[in-house]
């Protein structure tokens, strides 16, 4: 019943954080007009999930090892490309709303209104085959026992509670820490998800290096413990990394995380023409 | 309009389709060339009920009859590559692996709280029973074709990425 339920935890906590945050940003710039788009793209997701491994479970054919593990690989590298792309978007439109120039933000909107589709559509999506082929197996098994598929579906309704919480603590917080954290969060989390597609990629034989360990940590954070299992959902966090995803994972911060610095402390600036040099200057910490 | 987010999307969109078409293997496997091995995966053992298969389709029932989550890894010869794996195995569930098995040597294990080495690594045996697993004809086209398109669209992406990446550095 806990395994069960930790499964179901780790596959839907990082899709309910990333939505979460999404919902709270949509709530904070008054665009409630936009709340069923993304909503749309979560329900497409959650459909087509449990469609194709309803399909894949029940029909004629199953999915191959490898093509499960390519979808799972290049889903979580596109989904870190929308992800890393709604942080900058979500930055920009700020910017916009720093300077009170309403239009500006709308004009980001009309444009990336189908792309915040996408980012809902790829957070759900992006694991929800495996998630519905472990979920259908939990139905599979309920005719001898119903607790796998209480535990699983438990699990998920933590994670959704767990996304809800977040959304309700971010949306309190003033504008520009609330763009600064949930920016710095989703980077981490984006790049959980980019290491996490290239260990998929690696263990369908795509990609080199699947046993060459740049560390293992099982022994003290065990991937079937609670904190394990939230580690991994949230951060993506594997115990035992390869040195490709360590190396990836690391690329991607350093390189994301101080353009986004750097970016924030851009927007601040030319947001306050008047601000005294040394102020500036302490600011940067 | 269609945005740029959104022609990426769709792209998307169609190559998991493609996958998902290219990448199907029979499920029920009693009507083509059958075998179906159940395996045991309890607390410290990997049971299976038998050890050798002939070519062709082959199902691994896994069972998880432990109190822990569990993999099912059917491992190449050198005992490392990944043939096939079944993971998130709950403690009583059964999922099936599904492989297209060419004549050989095999490792198989079960991963029982998903570290280390895993438990009961056996050899597992596949007899050629002549079937000829190579697609033909217009089959092998299609996927070669679809191999090909896979592999611009991935080269496509990558190049984006690296664009995109260098972009956001100038920024």
């Amino acid at each position: 019943m806990l395994a069960n339920f930790l499964i179901g935890l780790r596959e839907g906590l990082e899709a309910a954080l990333v939505i979460g945050i999404l919902i709270a940003y949509v709530r904070k710039i008054d665009r409630h007009d936009v709340l069923p788009r993304i909503w749309l793209g979560v329900g497409l997701a959650v459909v087509i999930s449990l469609g194709l491994g309803a399909s894949l479970t029940f029909g004629t054919y199953g999915l191959s090892f490898k093509a499960q593990e390519l979808i799972g690989g290049i889903l979580s590298i596109i989904a870190t490309a929308f992800v890393t792309w709604m942080i900058f978007w979500m930055l920009r439109a700020a910017r916009g709303l720093g300077r009170e120039l309403r239009n500006e933000v709308d004009s980001h909107l009309t444009g990336a209104g189908w792309g915040l589709v996408l980012v809902a559509f790829l957070a759900v999506g992006r694991e929800g085959i495996e998630t519905a082929l472990f979920i259908w197996a939990a139905v599979q098994a309920s005719g001898s026992t119903a607790l796998p598929l209480a535990g699983a579906a438990l699990g998920i309704a933590a994670a959704i509670v767990l996304g809800y919480l977040l959304y309700r603590g971010v949306v309190r917080i003033n504008l520009t820490r609330f763009f600064t954290w949930t920016g710095a969060i989703l980077i981490i989390v984006a790049a959980g998800v980019l290491a996490y597609g290239i260990h998929d990629l690696q263990e369908a034989g795509v990609l080199p290096g699947l046993h060459a360990l740049a560390f293992d940590v099982s022994a003290v954070i065990p991937p079937d413990s609670w904190y394990g299992t939230v580690l991994k959902g949230t951060l993506n966090f594997s115990p035992a990394t390869t040195w490709l995803e360590a190396g990836v994972w690391l690329a991607y911060v350093g390189t994301i995380m101080t353009v986004f610095i750097r970016t924030v402390r851009g927007y601040r600036r030319s947001d306050e023409p008047i601000a005294p040099a040394a102020h500036l200057s302490t600011q940067g910490a | 309009m269609i945005t740029r987010p959104a022609r990426l999307g769709f792209a998307a969109a169609a190559t998991v389709a493609a996958l998902t078409l290219t990448g199907c293997v029979a499920n029920n496997a009693s009507e083509t060339t059958e075998n179906t091995i159940t395996v045991d995966s309890s607390a410290n053992d990997c049971s299976l009920s038998a050890n050798e298969a002939p070519s062709g389709n082959l199902v691994f029932s896994v069972t998880n009859s432990g109190d822990q989550v569990t993999e099912f890894y059917l491992l190449g010869d050198d005992g490392l590559r990944i043939i096939g794996e079944v993971e998130n195995i709950g403690p009583g569930i059964t999922r099936e692996l599904v492989v297209r098995a060419k004549p050989g040597d095999y490792f198989t294990v079960c991963k029982p709280g998903l570290t280390g080495e895993g438990v009961g690594k056996a050899a597992f045996t596949v007899t050629d029973s002549g079937d000829d697993l190579s697609f033909s004809g217009d089959v092998a086209e299609r996927v070669e074709a679809a191999n090909a398109n896979y592999k611009g669209y991935v080269t496509g992406q990558i190049k984006n990425l690296a664009v995109g990446a260098g972009l956001f550095g100038l920024a």
